[in-house]
């Protein structure tokens, strides 16, 4: 045991003072009586000998001294000292996915793990520092490394699971990260060992800890759902709904489709055995509008996955104007497309294009001439416009990718990598313009994006090159359609996994939008940019955003088998502990705090003065 | 007649009574106390045949009419009663308000002034851990001055010794008769052999224990350095609540032993607090227990 604080020994001082006092307030007065004997007979009764008698008498002595030590002792901060062979500073990653709400006989998950954590805390040797992260849909560091460990307690008990699919993998390989290779680390990983793959990891230069809190096993859950309208018939909806169960035993699971105000849709019961998944494809009756949740009516351990939900939106129409070369990839493409309805021209003067303009939200210029733009959107397809800030030099012969802006909203997810293009315009963008996609020579994709002005230039022929082959290209083109004209109408709506951003489109300069979250909070926030970026969706609900009169709404679903699936990883075993710790470098001590004990001993002391005191012996 | 003692009026009172006891012994002088000695007292005894040397006054002449042989008539005699005044002057009497010892002195003069005034012998003694100087048994009114004088001139001195000095005085003291003894009994080496040799002697013996309320219920706790007013023994100690109760206990288990005693002894017992006034305990509590006429 030490003292953390001996300076406060000096209290100790006043135990002479105490003794002078008593010495002071018990000067005897002296008092003749008749006779001893009856005296002496009494006190041997009472006492049976002198030396109790004494101890009896100086018991409120005795007391005050014993209090004088044991609040001096408090003050003075004592701790228990244990010596510890692990001296290194603790990198702990929390698992704060989804699946750490599954609920156990004693608590949930989650709870299990903070209380693990808070006793790798307690053990943290002194002068020892620690490290925080969570290991969510991305991992983030909490605290960094801290030798407070109040400060990291209240660290550890302020997390909450979250509602989004876990990613251990990255939260590991940042926590790797910090230990630069050095033996004076560890990392703690606390979690229940519902991972997704976790290869790839040096484990071998700094060893993980696992620490898996179980309980729970039982778990059938909605893995997928998707809502559409039937584009053939009117007020009519698909939804496809996967349910899979999770759980070693067969359950018979009930199922309910719900509309606005738990009007039922579709009402089934489905027979799942053990690991099988059911996918149900339904038309549900319309009109529908707003919410529609899907729920498995079953009592089990992660009751998250349970529901799922779907907006259901007014569908938009968009007149797109095609002008020039017919394009069999792009015409069977817009014409997919849900909503969006297809003229066709040969060419379009300059004097019609306003007229024009009227009619369509989209004119599309494939191979052909451009008159002069002013405003409006415009796809340009292997042709430049009339316009001095996009400047065209020939041509180049299989121009290579170089680089593309893959946050910019119109490269959102789409990958370009080895695109190959037989022949592309040189294009060069001056001021006013930008390049998205950068190619040896020239610019593969430009825009003007200046209201009301919105132009999107492609300097290549799709027919000459591989994009209408390729994934990018729907993706590309959706984005297109929505960055160049985003949904009007009062009401929108979105799908998006929890902890998933969703980026929303304005049609018009936005400074700021309202967000109420499944729980009916609302909160503000600042709009810096078009197309916005809400990062907030981490509940599984429907989230409404308001811009002035229009809602847009969003469906938040976990959707994720990997984070339904509460059984503990296959691959749980490729970075526990397989290899030997480091050799200890410097013994250690964990100090265990006592004052508080201390402190609740002399409460005792003053009780037993005070009832010394009371009895008066 | 004046006196520091008591007052005349208390004198005046004191003079109607005498003093009774309860055995009946033989006196030195002739007086009205009836008395194991046949004499020449007033009445009848018995009849006992005539021996040379008779006195021919007390022959019954009608029985010898009738019987032709001479029979004395034999009376009682009336004599004075010797009344022995033991007064324990240890140091322990000079304790209380007013001191024992000063209790003492009034109550012994004052029976020493009844049995003055009712023509019986009056001695007196003073006792510590020795018996003091006596003043021997004396008959007469005018012997109270001098009774006076020898309890105001009573010193207050050293410890007690109960046993000794009354088994002493019962061997040394020639005459029986009623021996009061006014003390306070506190004596660590008992009392009980000194009242034996007194009661089982020639004397009606008759205890006046002296207490002051201070002995019974102690005006003092905390911590102390008591002394032991005769021995001048010191004991340290811290008296409470709880210990006081126990003294008090005891004292009165004391007392109580010491009723008992003389109860089984046939020895008469009186305990005076000298918080009463001393003319009450004459005239009403002597009284009442017969000691008194």
């Amino acid at each position: 045991m030490t003292w953390l604080n001996p300076a406060a020994l000096a209290f100790l001082g006043f135990i002479p003072v105490v003794l002078l006092l008593h010495t002071l307030r018990h000067r005897r007065r002296d008092v003749q009586v008749s006779t001893f004997f009856l005296w002496e007979s009494v006190l041997r009764e009472a006492h049976g000998s002198l030396g109790w008698q004494r101890l009896v008498q100086n018991l409120p002595l005795l007391f005050q001294i014993l209090l004088i030590i044991v609040l001096t002792a408090a003050l003075a901060n004592p701790v228990l000292t244990r010596a510890v062979t692990d001296n290194k500073d603790i990198i702990l990653v929390l698992d704060v996915s989804a699946s750490m709400q599954t609920r156990t006989s004693q608590g949930s998950r989650f709870t299990q793990a903070q209380q693990r954590a808070l006793e790798v805390l307690q053990n943290l040797p002194s002068g020892r520092q620690m490290a925080l992260i969570t290991a969510g849909r991305q991992p983030q560091v909490v605290e960094f490394f801290n030798a407070d460990k109040d400060v990291l307690r209240e660290a550890i008990m302020r997390q909450q699971p979250t509602d989004a699919s876990g990613n251990m993998r990255e939260a590991l390989i940042l926590a790797l990260s910090f230990t630069q290779g050095s033996g004076t680390h560890e990392v703690v990983a606390i979690g229940d060992g519902a991972y997704g793959p976790l290869h790839g990891m040096d484990a071998q230069r700094s060893p993980i800890r696992h620490m898996q809190v179980t309980g729970g096993e039982k778990n059938v859950g909605i893995t997928r759902m998707a809502l559409r309208k039937v584009q053939d018939a009117a007020e009519t909806y698909d939804m496809l709904l996967a349910v899979k169960n999770f759980s070693s035993q067969p359950v018979q699971v009930p199922l309910q489709v719900t509309a606005v105000l738990r009007k039922p849709l579709l009402e089934r019961s489905v027979a799942l055995q053990p690991g099988q998944e059911e996918v149900i494809v339904a038309t549900l009756p319309g009109p529908l509008k707003g919410t529609v949740q899907a729920e498995v009516l079953i009592d089990d351990d992660f009751p998250l996955d349970n529901r799922a939900y779907g907006v259901v939106a007014t569908p938009t129409q968009t007149w797109v104007l095609l002008v020039g070369e017919s394009n069999y990839f792009l015409e069977t493409l817009l014409t997919s497309l849900p909503g969006l309805l297809v003229n066709v021209a040969p060419q379009v003067s300059e004097d019609t294009l306003p007229r024009l303009l009227e009619a369509n939200q989209l004119i599309i210029f494939n191979g052909v001439q451009p008159p002069p733009l002013r405003r409006g959107h415009f796809l340009l397809l292997n042709t430049a416009p009339q316009d001095q800030r996009l400047v065209t030099e020939g041509t180049v012969q299989r121009p290579q990718v170089l680089d593309w802006q893959r946050q910019h909203p119109l490269l959102q997810f789409v990958d370009l990598t080895a695109l190959h293009v037989e022949e592309a315009l040189v294009v060069r963008p001056e001021t006013g313009a930008q390049s998205l996609v950068d190619a040896t020579w020239t610019s593969l994709l430009s825009v003007i994006d200046e209201p009301p002005l919105r132009v999107v230039m492609l300097a290549f022929d799709l027919m000459r090159s591989d994009l209408p082959l390729r994934v990018a290209f729907p993706v590309l083109m959706s984005n297109l359609l929505r960055w160049l004209h985003p949904p009007q109408e009062e009401m929108s709506a979105g799908h998006v996994q929890a902890g998933m951003p969703h980026t929303i489109f304005f049609d018009k300069p936005v400074s700021h939008i309202t967000v109420q979250d499944p729980q009916g909070k609302q909160r503000d926030y600042s709009v810096t940019g078009n197309p916005w970026t809400f990062a907030d969706a981490q509940k599984v609900g429907t989230y409404i955003l308001r811009t002035g009169e229009a809602k847009h709404y969003l469906a938040v679903n976990l959707l994720d088998a990997a984070e339904s699936d509460i059984n503990p990883s296959d691959q749980l075993a490729s970075f526990a502990p397989g290899v030997k710790p480091a050799a200890p470098q410097h013994a250690g001590v964990v100090e265990t705090p006592l004052w508080l004990y201390v402190l609740l001993g002399a409460v005792v002391v003053l009780l037993g003065e005070g009832y010394v005191w009371c009895k008066d012996f | 007649m004046q006196s520091t003692l008591f007052d005349a009026e208390f004198m005046r009172k004191l003079e109607t009574l005498r003093l009774l006891a309860r055995k009946v012994f033989r006196g030195q002088s002739q007086n009205d106390r009836t008395t194991l000695r046949r004499g020449m007292g007033l009445e009848f005894s018995d009849y006992r045949r005539y021996h040379a040397g008779d006195d021919f006054r007390y022959i019954d002449w009608n029985v010898y009419s009738r019987l032709d042989r001479l029979f004395l008539k034999i009376f009682t005699a009336e004599e004075d009663l010797t009344i022995h005044l033991l007064v324990d002057t240890s140091r322990s009497m000079q304790v209380g308000t007013p001191p024992k010892l000063d209790y003492a002195r009034r109550i012994a003069a004052a029976l020493g002034y009844i049995g003055l005034n009712g023509l019986d012998r009056v001695g007196a003694v003073s006792f510590a851990d020795e018996l003091g100087r006596p003043m021997p048994p004396q008959r007469g009114r005018q012997q109270i001055f001098a009774l006076f004088k020898y309890f105001e001139d009573l010193p207050c001195q050293g410890s007690t010794d109960l046993n000794r000095v009354l088994s002493n005085y019962a061997r040394q003291s020639a005459q029986g008769g009623l021996a009061i003894v006014l003390s306070d009994l506190l004596d660590a080496h008992g009392y009980a052999r000194g009242l034996d040799a007194l009661a089982y002697g020639r004397f009606d013996v008759l205890v006046i224990q002296l207490v002051d309320e201070t002995e019974l219920y102690p005006p003092f706790d905390g911590a102390l350095r008591l002394q032991d007013i005769e021995s001048t023994q010191q004991r340290r100690l811290t008296v409470n609540r709880r210990l006081l109760e126990r003294y008090r206990q005891k004292v009165l288990d004391y007392f109580n032993e010491i009723e008992t005693f003389c109860a089984r002894r046939n020895i008469e017992y009186l305990r005076a607090s000298t918080t009463i006034p001393f003319e009450d305990v004459v005239l009403r509590y002597l009284r009442r227990g017969f000691y008194l006429q």
